[in-house]
């Protein structure tokens, strides 16, 4: 491809309008060999809406430089700086910037070609260019202009905007027609090539065109106008500015300009950053020198500078400047224009009469020299010379001051500019920052109220408790109540090693209280001894005992005898009286032994008043033992009991939750309420509003999973949810039948001999020619709902099916099922359902939720024989992957509340549906005890958090916080095991049992390739689940 | 009575302690390998669990340490260490078990709020009392409370004992203090230490090693006199004021308290530590000492809902904040900054560090 320059990518902002040129001006460069054009856009839907403006900038040879367009709605500038800004590091095509940045631009941009053919066929062929993506290289984008070049329209590809071909016909197609026309017009123009040129002007200078400059932009001629005519006679083009037509151009428009200039040269260097040999921070050198307002030394501006200092005459015609050789006038070669002699002849020979005299001289004839015009002349002539001179340098003063006025104001303007454009992108990087924070201030906000609220309970409990102890008498013992409390908790939740350091410390500090205690009492050095050792041994046995029996593997015997054995020891030693230890040992051992009975209590009520009690009895007798008060020693012991109950119960019952669940929580409850809301409406819609009206509310109650849970549940009464099915049927499921009937009706198929026939046919037996087949059209009742029937109030979600055998005659075979998917597609689009959303699903006989595994058998019949037992491993697999891939889809479908809460209910439905009868069919096979352990405290078992999560009595974080407790898995991972019950229960043998760990337990027999299938599978499995949770999003 | 189910729960010496915060990288400021008294480990760095735990220890960012007192059965103390802030989660609990460490976790804010939860009291009575002092002043009015407490529960056993009827105010029929006693009082703290005084609890707040001085004791009392707290006469016998017996009154119940200490990362290097001791009393009243910035200890009198509010601020802020730089009002976090260089103490107003001048801004 002879591509040898690409001289000009201007940039036109669709956005979210459609934009029409109203004007155009397309002018040539030769110098540079670039093509500059510069259009105007307007809105076509609203006259009204104009001063669209753009901004073209002269491309230098093998260089893109591109322009950004700003699209001004009456006035207001469009935020197209921001964008402009980020390109800084952008590294992709601009227009992917843009779209990136939420904005729909595309792009236009002249190529030019050595030779007509390599432009056509550049513009016919549909390859894929560095700029166009898959939309933009077709040849609809395309026009051949001038012989050799092509404009194209180049768009973002894979960015979110694409043009149907309604689409370019009605935009692009004009837009290009009328850039094409105005190209054509300006290449036409042009003066022929230098081969063409008189010879006497070989060192005549390149004619030349003045760039475009705001002020050009606002002169370029309305759409539709006639264009110039090409005629030498033409008269020059309109003088100085104030004579112009009046500039739409405002001062602010101009600065804006400015800066969007700068912006256009950054683009313009990012592009072709490898290519072209421009550097980097050359490029970006020269963009902040515009938005400074340094403007570049302007070859056009070199170029008129050198032919005037010769003394060449400027004149411009249609946009093209040139200059004439005029007497004296000197060419590169020092030679000097003869008028008379029509070229240029050697300095010294020209025409101009040599004198000494010196303008103003007056001669003998009272004739003036005039310098200006190298010869004498009349006084008036010269007087009116003089004072011509005089104006022209007046004005040519006041020209400079004005351009130094209009730079200055520009400078100025375009630093305001970016000043704004700075302070906005801070002010923007700050809201984003206080955003953040404000997001995080509400989290823990949510949290800190979740925090009280949690405190509240708890001091609720602590309430209740103390209140216990004050109905026994005990109030007074509230503080040291609060301590076993805080004990028990601190190692319920730390564990027993965490309470090991208070061994050594609380011994000591024993020791050294009865020591003390000893001291003062004015006990002898021997007895004194004594209670620091007694008081040793009492601390530290508490915290051994403490950690040794509740090690794993410690039997009950041994964690019943050795605190007995130890409270005998420490008895002897204070009492000295070995019937006393005894008794104590005794004791202890009875309220060990009665105490491990009592735990095993299920009641937790009953469980801890029996606790309370055998404390306060331990404690009575055991003062009575030590020659103690009963009455002292029941009082303490029920003050232990209450204690470690209320410690225990709080740390055991309560379940600690993190913010995030708290957020979940939130979520939920958010979602409960739109829900509610829908319902509302729909109630009120059925009672009060229009069919479209209910219609309306029908569909977004369908779209809403909390709103249809709600519908049914047991909250909503009956006439409602009747009046929800009619609705239903009549609004979503009918039509959607139909249209599918009708959409496959409409579909034809031309076979080889040309004869056009409907496409999809119902077979059937012809009931009068046994053996022999009808074809007729789909009709609405062939297609299926297998989620009830007509009347019932509608699932969760709509499975349709084809209820009868639909030939393609495309194939002579039963349709595959993809197309009955796409007819229900397009019906879904045409009446403006959601599929996704109501979640309408097409089933087929290959469908992961098609249950029916053996020909002719109904889902309903293959449930019977799967509960029956007689279910195979593939099935189970199978039963398996249908529940999994709707654990999927809710995480899909729903925000993440929404999606937790719907894994639990399909997981549970699915639970109840088929799990819970295999596990009844198969002998010997339960759950793994993860999900049927009970907890001691609140008697929940993990099945049960999963089950009051699908009913909605328990908010899904709530729930994640507490199966996370219990089971150490995440609530999504819990549903997740469980849907992968029906797999484990199919392949494991009568002798087997439900594996306990999150891994496969094979039955013996099973085949060293099933096995290793199967493991396989597994291992994948878990990786997907890896890989799906990597992600940002919140995961349970 | 069982433990919750930590994902990780694992007894460790030293030494695999050390190897298990080196295998994660060099550690941070609060990291517990800094008071390691180990060799530098060289090893593989832990996965799973263990290994989330492991870059959890190399460089937390706010550490909770929880030390709850009892009168007549124990102490004990855990340490939480957090990634981030508290509310965010994932903390590990490292706790010394006789010179080995159990590491287990993770941990929540909401357990450590379990954790004290209990030790508050379920009511509570608003009773104005807020006194901030140098640290020997308070251990000397802790020292007058507790002498002065012993003092009316011994009456209140002679009188049961006699026959006499209750008198009808709390510090009635009180002999003065002598100084002796106060000292002696003072001297025998160090030696004995006793989980129902109040002075044991400011001591431990106020940091000082060792009794104050006879010198410094008088001029503590003056201090308190002058604030009529206490009354002395002119051989320093000291008389408890009725300003003073609200307090006394509610160390009656004293038995058990807990220390709270959140030290945190702040985003210029230095390091921010919040110190308070809440001790549980009769009636609901909560006893409350805290360090001010400028390093007072404050005594307070507190209701249930002062201590909720500062606990669940305490998990649920954020340390980014530079601490207040002013007095904070009743009930507020008080702060203590510190160098994050050197550790030495520093104003919340400085720029530079005072000992090492390290920059703290």
């Amino acid at each position: 491809m002879g591509r040898r320059k690409t001289l000009l990518l201007m940039l036109v902002a669709f956005g979210a309008l459609v934009l029409t040129p109203s004007a155009v001006r397309a002018q040539q460069d030769p110098e540079h060999d670039a093509l500059v054009l510069a259009l105007r856009m307007q809105q076509p839907s609203d006259p009204g809406w104009q001063a669209m403006m753009k901004i073209a900038i002269l491309i230098v040879p093998d260089r893109e430089m591109t322009a950004i367009l700003e699209t001004r709605n009456n006035g207001v500038p469009a935020k197209v700086f921001h964008q402009v800004f980020n390109l800084l590091t952008w590294k992709y095509n601009p227009a992917q910037g843009f779209v990136y940045a939420g904005r729909n631009h595309t792009g236009i941009r002249l190529l030019s070609f050595n030779r007509p053919d390599e432009a056509s066929r550049y513009a016919a062929s549909t390859e894929a260019s560095d700029f166009s993506g898959p939309f933009f290289t077709r040849p609809a984008c395309r026009r051949i202009v001038g012989g050799r070049h092509v404009i194209e329209i180049a768009g973002p590809s894979g960015c979110g905007i694409s043009f149907s071909s309604d689409q370019l016909r009605a935009v692009v197609g004009p837009l290009l027609d009328v850039l094409a026309a105005q190209a054509n017009k300006a290449l036409s123009s042009l003066p022929p090539p230098a081969a063409d040129q008189p010879p006497v002007t070989q060192t005549q200078p390149p004619v030349s065109t003045p760039p475009l400059t705001p002020e050009d932009l606002a002169t370029v001629p309305p759409l539709g106008s006639e264009p110039p005519t090409m005629t030498e006679n033409e008269p020059e083009p309109q003088g100085p500015a104030d004579e112009q037509p009046v500039s739409e151009l405002t001062p602010a428009e101009i600065a804006a300009a400015a800066g969007l200039a700068g912006g256009a040269a950054l683009l313009g260097s990012l592009l072709m950053l490898g290519t072209s040999g421009v550097r980097r921070d050359e490029a970006i050198a020269a963009i902040r020198d515009l938005l400074r307002g340094h403007v570049p030394e302007d070859p056009y501006e070199a170029w008129k500078r050198k032919y005037e200092a010769l003394g060449w005459k400027y004149s411009e015609k249609d946009g093209v400047g040139t200059f004439d050789p005029i007497d004296g006038a000197r060419n590169e070669g020092g030679e000097i224009y003869s008028a008379e002699r029509g070229g240029f002849v050697p300095a010294g020979e020209g025409s101009r009469v040599l004198t000494s005299a010196r303008d103003g001289d007056v001669n003998e004839r009272g004739e003036i020299w005039s310098e200006n015009e190298g010869a004498w002349v009349q006084r008036t002539y010269w007087d009116q010379e003089r004072s011509r001179a005089a104006d022209l340098e007046a004005r040519r003063a006041g020209e400079i001051a004005e351009a130094e006025r209009i730079s200055r104001v520009e400078s100025e303007a375009a630093s305001q500019e970016t000043a704004r454009f700075a302070e906005r992108i801070a002010a923007e990087r700050a809201a984003n920052e206080a955003a953040l924070a404000a997001e995080k201030a509400r989290l823990n906000q949510l949290y800190a109220e979740h925090l009280h609220r949690v405190m509240d309970a708890e001091m609720a409990e602590s309430t209740r408790q103390e209140h216990w102890a004050d109905v026994m008498a005990v109030g007074e013992y509230v503080s040291k109540a609060t301590l076993a409390a805080a004990k028990t908790g601190m190692m319920v939740v730390a564990g027993p090693a965490g309470w090991i350091p208070a061994m050594a410390g609380s011994g000591i500090i024993s020791s050294a209280e009865e020591g003390a205690r000893a001291w003062v009492a004015g006990d002898s050095g021997g007895k004194l001894a004594g209670a620091f050792a007694a008081g040793f041994l009492s601390g530290a046995k508490d915290g051994a005992v403490g950690r040794y029996v509740n090690m794993p593997r410690i039997s009950n015997v041994v964690k019943v005898l050795l605190p007995a054995e130890l409270d005998t020891a420490e008895t002897l030693l204070r009492t000295g009286d070995p019937r006393k230890a005894l008794a104590a040992g005794g004791l202890s051992a009875f309220g060990g032994w009665v105490g491990q009975k009592a735990g095993n209590i299920g009641n937790t009520v009953t469980r801890e008043g029996a606790q309370v009690l055998l404390g306060g009895f331990m404690g009575a007798v055991g003062r009575v033992t030590t020659d103690g008060n009963f009455t002292e020693g029941f009082i303490d012991g029920v003050v232990g009991g209450i204690g470690s109950t209320v410690g225990g119960r709080i740390a055991n019952a309560h379940t600690p939750m993190t913010a995030a669940q708290i957020q979940l929580d939130q979520e939920a409850l958010e979602n409960a309420a739109k829900g509610q809301g829908l319902v509302d409406d729909l109630k009120h819609a059925i009672a009060h509003g229009t069919p479209e009206e209910q219609k309306a509310a029908l569909h977004r109650v369908l779209e809403n999973r909390d709103a249809k849970l709600q519908l049914k549940g047991d909250n909503v009464d009956e006439a409602t949810k009747t009046a929800f099915a009619a609705l239903t049927d009549e609004h979503r499921t009918k039509p959607l039948f139909e249209g599918t009937a009708a959409h496959l009706n409409g579909q034809t198929v031309t076979d080889d001999k040309g004869v056009t026939t409907t496409r999809f046919v119902v077979r059937e037996p012809d009931p009068a020619k046994p053996g022999s087949f009808l074809e007729r059209e789909v009709r609405p009742t062939d297609i299926k709902s297998g989620s009830g029937s007509a009347g019932a109030a509608p699932g969760m979600d709509l499975d349709m099916y084809a209820g009868a055998t639909i030939i393609d005659k495309k194939t002579g075979r039963p349709a595959h099922p993809r197309e009955l998917e796409e007819a229900v597609k397009v019906t879904c689009d045409k009446l403006g359902i959601s599929k996704s959303q109501q979640e309408i699903n097409v089933i087929h006989p290959t469908h992961v939720e098609a249950y029916a595994k053996r020909p002719g058998e109904t889902p309903k019949d293959f449930l019977a024989r799967m509960n029956a037992g007689q279910v195979r491993g593939s099935e189970g697999r199978s039963l398996s992957e249908v529940t999994a891939v709707k654990l999927a889809e809710a995480g899909v479908l729903h925000n993440p509340a929404g999606a937790a809460s719907e894994r639990c209910r399909t997981v549970i439905k699915d639970y109840d549906r088929i799990t819970s009868g295999l596990l009844e069919a198969k002998p010997g096979a339960r759950l793994p005890p993860v999900f049927t352990a009970r907890n001691a405290v609140t008697g929940e078992t993990p099945m049960d958090i999963l089950r009051a999560v699908a009913n909605g009595r328990m908010p899904p974080g709530t729930a994640d916080a507490k199966f996370r407790a219990a089971t150490g898995m995440s609530l999504t991972a819990g549903a997740e095991k469980l849907a992968q019950m029906p797999e484990f229960i199919a392949k494991i043998g009568a002798t087997g049992r439900a594996p306990a760990g999150p891994g496969l337990v094979y039955p013996t027999g099973m085949s060293p390739g099933e096995i290793a299938t199967a493991a396989l599978r597994q291992a994948l499995r878990i990786g997907s689940d890896k890989a799906s949770r990597s992600g940002p999003k919140l995961s349970l | 009575m069982t433990a919750l189910p930590f994902a990780l729960h694992k007894l460790m010496t030293r030494a695999e302690l050390a190897g298990l915060i080196d295998g994660a990288g060099p550690p941070g400021p609060l990291s517990p390998r800094t008071l390691l008294d180990a060799p530098k480990q060289l090893g593989p760095p832990a996965t799973g669990s263990l290994g989330d735990a492991a870059n959890v220890l190399r460089d937390p960012h706010s550490r909770i340490t929880l030390r709850i007192w009892g009168g007549e059965e124990a102490s004990a103390e855990t340490t939480v260490l957090f990634p981030a802030d508290p509310a965010a989660g994932g903390g590990y609990l490292l706790n010394d078990v006789e010179g080995n460490f159990d590491v287990s976790g993770p941990v929540d804010a909401e357990q450590i709020l379990a954790l004290v939860a209990p030790l508050l009291p379920p009511s509570a009575q608003d009773i104005p009392f807020v006194a901030e002092l140098e640290p020997t002043t308070m251990a000397v009015l802790a020292a007058v409370i507790d002498i002065a407490r012993d003092d009316v529960r011994q009456d209140r056993i002679a009188r049961v004992l006699d026959g006499r009827r209750m008198p009808d105010s709390l510090l009635a029929d009180l002999h003065p203090l002598a100084p002796a006693r106060l000292a002696a009082h003072l001297d025998a703290w160090w030696v004995l230490s006793r989980f129902d005084q109040l002075l044991t609890y400011a001591v431990a707040l106020g940091g000082k090693p060792k009794p104050p001085q006879q010198s410094a004791v008088a001029t503590a009392l003056l201090q308190l006199s002058e604030a009529r707290l206490i009354a002395i006469d002119d051989k320093l016998h000291v008389t408890p004021t009725s300003e003073l017996a609200r307090l006394v009154e509610a160390a009656f119940g004293l038995c058990a308290g807990f220390q709270w200490q959140r030290v945190a990362t702040l985003g210029d290097g230095s390091i921010l530590i919040v110190e308070r001791i809440v001790l549980p009393c009769a009636g609901g009243r909560i006893l409350d000492l805290s360090v001010t910035p400028e390093g007072l200890v404050r005594l307070a009198l507190a209701g249930r809902e002062e201590v909720t509010a500062f606990l669940i601020g305490e998990l649920t802020s954020s340390p980014a904040a530079a601490p207040p730089t002013t007095a904070a009002p009743r009930g507020a976090v008080q702060a203590r900054r510190f160098c994050g260089h050197c550790g030495h103490p520093v104003a919340a107003a400085d720029r530079f560090c005072g000992a090492c001048g390290g920059e703290l801004t």
